[in-house]
Parts: C-alpha cells; sequence; structure tokens
C-alpha cells in the first residue's frame, strides 16, 4: 500500500490566497468553519461552486467526496488540525494534490523526526536546532517525510556542532 | 553490540569492483547492462559480513529493515528470485526443495534449513525478504513503480553512505535524491535521466553501475549515528589515513520484477583500505588521481571533506616514496 502524502507547513497545496481555478477546474467545493464565513473565495462565475460547512464527521466528508466527479476541486478553509484530517481523507479517497488547495486559519504546524530515537516533536517555524525528549541534539533539516509526518532531525555531538558536513545534502547514496 | 569499525576488507582483489576507469571522475548517467545477471556471489568475506549484517539487524530491527504494508507479494517475488539465482550459481552451498507450495531452502556455508509455504509469510520468522536477505551479504532495496516513479517500500539496508531505510521509506525515487546537486553538461538534472532511465528496464534486462565514497574507519555511515561518526571523521592524519580510510565502493544491480513490476536494487558493498591500493599500481594512480581532484561540492555531498586532505595527502607520500 503506498504511502498517501501529508499536510506539512509547506505543502505545495497550502495558500495564502483565495482560490486560484485550473483549466481542469468544474466545479469548487469549499469546505469552510464559522471562522471562515466572512473571508471571500473568488470563483469565477462560470465555475459550479458549492459549500461544505464544518465541523463534519470524518463518514460525512468521506461520503460526500465519493459522491463528487472528476473535475471537483477542493478547497479548505480551516484550522491546522481540521485541515490536515480533510487532506487525509481527500488522500484515501483517491484525489490528487492537484485537486485540493488550503487555506490554513491560524498557525501551521511544524515536526522534526528525531533520527536517534524515531519520535516526534513539534516545533516552531524559524527553528534550525533543538533537543528532542531523548536528549538527542538535533539540526532540523529541510526534508519532509509523510511516513513519518515531520522534517528530519540530524542528531549531531553538540561540542563539535554539525559543522563539517552539509547536512542538506545528506539523503543519498550516490 | 556490534561495532562499526570496519574489520574487514576486500582480500580476493579480483572481485572487488574497482570503481574509475579514469584519472578524473565526475557524475554521469553511467549505467550499462549486467553482463552477468545472476547476483547472488560468495566471496572469501561471504560469512564475516553475512554475519556482522545479521547481528545489525538483530540489534537494530527497526533501522535496517523496513517494509510498507501490502507489500508482502512483491517480497515473496524477490526471495523467489534470490534462491533461484543461489541455487543456480552455487549449488554446492544453497538447495531448494519444493513439494508443492512446501518449499526447504538449504544454506549449507551456515549448516541451515528453513521449510515454509510459499506465499504465506506467517511460516517464516521474518518479512520475505527480510527472511532471504539474511543469506547473502547485499543491501536489498526494492522501488514499487506507481505514476511515472518509484517508491521506497521494502528496504534491508545494512551498508549505508548517508541513507537510512527507516527515514527514506515510502519516498519517491526524486524525494530520496532530492539532495543530489548534479546536472549534465547540457543541463538535465542527474536523477531525473536516471529515473526516466530505470522506468525503461525490462524483466530479464537488468543493469548496474557503480557509486563510490570513502570511509573513515566506519561500516557505514546513516542518519541515525551522525553525532557519532561526523566527530569521528577528525581523527583521521595522513599518517593513519592509509589504515583507517577504505575506499568504498557499491556496485548496483537493478532488476525490473515480472510480476510486481517493481525495480529491485541489489547493491553490492565492498572495502578496500587506502594503503591496500599498491596490491594494484594501476588502481593506486587512478584513485591518487581522483582524488586530488574532487570538486569541493562533491566532496560535501559525499560527506568525505573533512578527510579528503590527509587521505589525499597519504596518498602522495606514498607516491614520492616509490
Amino acid at each position: 500500500m503506498p504511502q498517501l502524502p501529508k499536510l506539512y507547513d509547506q505543502s505545495p497545496v497550502l495558500t495564502e490566497d483565495t482560490f486560484q481555478c485550473t483549466g481542469a477546474t468544474k466545479k469548487v467545493v469549499v469546505f469552510l468553519t464559522k471562522e471562515a464565513l466572512s473571508l471571500t473565495v473568488n470563483i469565477p462565475t462560470k465555475i459550479l461552486s458549492e459549500e461544505f460547512p464544518l465541523p463534519a464527521s470524518k463518514e460525512e466528508i468521506r461520503y460526500f467526496l465519493q459522491s463528487q466527479r472528476i473535475g471537483t476541486h477542493f478547497f479548505i478553509m480551516a484550522p491546522w488540525d481540521e485541515a490536515s484530517e480533510i487532506f487525509d481523507i481527500c488522500m484515501e479517497e483517491g484525489m490528487s494534490e492537484s485537486e485540493i488547495q488550503i487555506h490554513i486559519l491560524g498557525a501551521k504546524r511544524r515536526f522534526v523526526y528525531c533520527m536517534k530515537c524515531y519520535t516526534r516533536k513539534e516545533i516552531a517555524s524559524d527553528i534550525s536546532h533543538t533537543q528532542c525528549n531523548c536528549g538527542a541534539h538535533l539540526e532540523v533539516g529541510p526534508y519532509f517525510s509523510s511516513l513519518r509526518q515531520g522534517y528530519i532531525g540530524y542528531p549531531f555531538h553538540p561540542s563539535t556542532n554539525s559543522k563539517g558536513v552539509d547536512l542538506h545534502a545528506c539523503s543519498g547514496t550516490n | 553490540m556490534f561495532t562499526q569499525n570496519l574489520d574487514f576488507k576486500t582480500t580476493d582483489l579480483d572481485t572487488f569492483p574497482f570503481p574509475f576507469q579514469s584519472g578524473n571522475y565526475r557524475y554521469s548517467n553511467d549505467l550499462r547492462k549486467l553482463e552477468n545477471v545472476n547476483c547472488i556471489e560468495i566471496t572469501p568475506e561471504y560469512e564475516l559480513q553475512v554475519k556482522a549484517k545479521r547481528r545489525l539487524l538483530e540489534e537494530q530491527p527497526d533501522v535496517r529493515f523496513q517494509a510498507l504494508p501490502g507489500t508482502d507479494e512483491f517480497q515473496w517475488e524477490v526471495l523467489e528470485m534470490l534462491i533461484g539465482m543461489a541455487v543456480e550459481r552455487y549449488p554446492e552451498h544453497f538447495s531448494l526443495e519444493k513439494d508443492g507450495n512446501t518449499w526447504t531452502f538449504e544454506n549449507r556455508i551456515f549448516n541451515e534449513k528453513d521449510t515454509f509455504t510459499f506465499g504465506d509469510s506467517s511460516t517464516l520468522a521474518y518479512a520475505p525478504l527480510n527472511y532471504i536477505g539474511r543469506h547473502f551479504h547485499n543491501d536489498f532495496v526494492l522501488m514499487v513503480h506507481r505514476d511515472n516513479n518509484f517508491y521506497l517500500e521494502v528496504g534491508q539496508v545494512s551498508y549505508a553512505a548517508l541513507f537510512s531505510a527507516h527515514w527514506n521509506a515510502g519516498m519517491s525515487f526524486d524525494e530520496i535524491h532530492a539532495p543530489v546537486p548534479f546536472v549534465s553538461r547540457k543541463g538535465d538534472h542527474l536523477v531525473e535521466r536516471i529515473r526516466k532511465f530505470l522506468l525503461s528496464i525490462n524483466p530479464g534486462e537488468p543493469w548496474t553501475r557503480i557509486n563510490w565514497n570513502l570511509m573513515a574507519d566506519r561500516w557505514d555511515v546513516n542518519y541515525e549515528t551522525m553525532d557519532i561518526w561526523e566527530p569521528q571523521r577528525e581523527l583521521i592524519t595522513p599518517e593513519n589515513a592509509g589504515k583507517l580510510v577504505h575506499l568504498r565502493v557499491e556496485e548496483q544491480k537493478f532488476y525490473r520484477m515480472p510480476r510486481s513490476n517493481a525495480v529491485l536494487f541489489v547493491l553490492n558493498t565492498q572495502f578496500l583500505p587506502l594503503e591496500d591500493l599498491k596490491l594494484r599500481q594501476e588502481w593506486f594512480d587512478l584513485t591518487y588521481s581522483v582524488l586530488q581532484d574532487i570538486p569541493p561540492a562533491m566532496a560535501e555531498y559525499k560527506g568525505i571533506a573533512p578527510f579528503l586532505p590527509q587521505s589525499v595527502e597519504f596518498l602522495k607520500r606514498e607516491s614520492e616514496s616509490r
């Protein structure tokens, strides 16, 4: 079973702006919470659109997605956790990332995956180093794993720091 | 506990896949057709390497083996291929008896005999690829073909070079190689070219290429132990480089699996200390020439920048003392 994409803070589905139509867009479904009701979504008049109010149960969302036709794109306006959950359901139902755009209400969340103890820790968006709960000092790399649901955390020895190795280059065997 | 110090080397130089054809090395799409399609090889270091690999798999199971759910059928196909190759090439060491789906595989080098039901993973002590991989010194990575790309869904990796089966599981070929910064003279990105080439590989026509690196007295360098091996590299001097620095060569073989359509990467990793290069003067001269010409970006990418100058200095002194 393939690993499905996960939402992360640099995901290509995230948008700061309003929904962008593509040539393949036949219809837009806007998932939106009460907080998003006051926001404007610019959708060309020739494109069919429909609102799906949140909150809703996973089953309701899944059932709704299963009834949508090809060419339907999804614009999700919700806080991180809710948007992430809807994104997961979309992936499980066979939608692709190119059919989804997400506008996060509030803060995005970011995690580092410790390569020493294989656990995940939430971090602020602007930090490059952290210490894991296991004690390992980690440099936060630029690569994200959907399976591990975090950015790679390279362990380094605190007395030597990480100079001498280009951590950003460390993800291949060639 | 497994020691990561590199305590073995290739002794049969005729089996060492020396990587350099000229004294100037640059990245290229250097894939070529594999002449001997049988990837099973019993070298003088077979027992030592397999025992070390099994120890790593026992001590660090989550680090050394990864398989995504739903890949058992793909793994059985690999098991069938590897057993077939082993029995064909080394009937004195390996045998297989079939009674319907009941298979009995024997490895006489380790005096081991296992009976299992082909296709039923519950009859094995490990996942199928994790089981059969323990009989050979190679690393095995199964890349599943989907949406014009390959995804790492099974991996048994005991000789990592800036790699981690645990981290890279589930990733596409492009994601795994995202940091590769090299482009061809025409401006094409090397990884994209290689991926496209791998997409064209047909069953029964495996391809190969040779990858190389230097190791500073380490069996492997994975992300999990970066805090340990990174400072160790600073301990290399021109005086100890001959013994401690090894030319690490990874012979990569790529097989399109006919049933799953996945591509199996079989990796044969061998080591030769720099001082042993003198046993073949041509190898010594080529390696010396290549290493003193490595661009800084390539040295950084390969993770050898902190001890490359000391290694070159060792080779220089040896060259001058001839």
